[in-house]
């Protein structure tokens, strides 16, 4: 972790763009734009039981969480991704996005600060 | 026209897709498209064949409708069998992975931070692989010309022996 207490960490990317600000802050940019959809999307899904939808969304953003060093939010879409594929804790499904979105709320946070560090 | 090996990545994740395109794009020899659906991949391919897709398994969790990354996997390998495909999937399962090959793909990657490494060894495997396909051709062409040869000789042979033109002893003479 960068700092202590930080969901973040942006050390893979800035290694993987070899430092350079515009690119990292395009993929924040697309990473903040993208995911409040997928959130809003398993919602959704969980409201109408549609674990099938609940396990593709939580499948396809649960990486992406990886790129930012987002481990603890990523191990827990892994999470919500089995008990959806498995149809295990559905009961406790609501509760377990509900959680994720508050992670996510801290993650928005801390990306937009690094986005505003790099000045592109 | 490019000289430069044509690669079409296909995820429905902008940010996947950007990441490993941009990653890709770094490398020279290669001239890099992505593309959001299957569908729009096999329209592109339809104008300028790619010699190698990087597909996403997982094709249809914004549309669902959208086809799946094994239709599109089935159908590049049926349209353009020398089109390499490496699939790339969230999925660490083996039986996945098994299930990808068995429908022609190259080689598969599980999405994470190792991705893009592993996508420039690949990229890297397949020019090796069809280096070594390409010598393996030639010496299957010069085997057969050789035969060939050989086999003209003896009957050169059998043809002057018939006229005369040589004796059947020893020496020809």
């Amino acid at each position: 972790m960068e700092s202590t207490g930080s969901l973040t960490d942006l050390t893979y990317l800035r290694s993987l763009t070899g430092g350079a600000n515009d690119k990292i802050a395009k993929y924040i940019r697309m990473f903040l734009t993208g995911a409040p959809i997928s959130l809003q999307q398993m919602e959704l899904n969980t409201l109408s039981k549609d674990w099938e939808g609940v396990r593709q969304t939580a499948h396809a953003l649960k990486p992406q969480l990886g790129f930012f060093g987002a481990k603890g939010a990523e191990e827990l879409l892994r999470e919500i991704e089995r008990n959806a594929s498995d149809h295990t804790e559905l009961g406790m499904m609501q509760k377990k996005i509900e959680h994720f979105r508050q992670q996510y709320e801290i993650i928005r946070v801390e990306l937009e600060k690094a986005l505003q560090e790099t000045g592109a | 026209m490019s000289d430069k090996t044509l690669v079409y990545i296909v995820d429905d994740e902008p940010l996947q897709l950007e990441l490993l395109k941009d990653h890709l794009q770094k490398m020279s020899a290669y001239e890099v498209h992505g593309f959001p659906t299957g569908e729009e991949c096999l329209a592109a391919a339809k104008v300028r064949k790619p010699s190698i897709v990087f597909l996403d398994y997982n094709l249809n969790s914004k549309v669902r409708e959208a086809m799946d990354g094994i239709d599109v996997l089935k159908e590049i390998k049926e349209v353009y069998p020398e089109t390499e495909v490496v699939m790339i999937s969230g999925q660490d399962k083996i039986d996945v992975a098994v299930n990808t090959m068995k429908y022609g793909a190259f080689d598969y990657i599980v999405k994470g931070e190792g991705a893009f490494i592993r996508a420039e060894k690949t990229l890297y495997n397949i020019y090796r692989y069809n280096k070594l396909a390409g010598s393996a051709n030639t010496y299957k062409r010069l085997m057969i010309f050789f035969g060939l040869g050989m086999i003209l000789m003896v009957i050169l042979v059998i043809v002057l022996q018939m006229k005369g033109l040589i004796k059947s002893s020893p020496g020809w003479v």
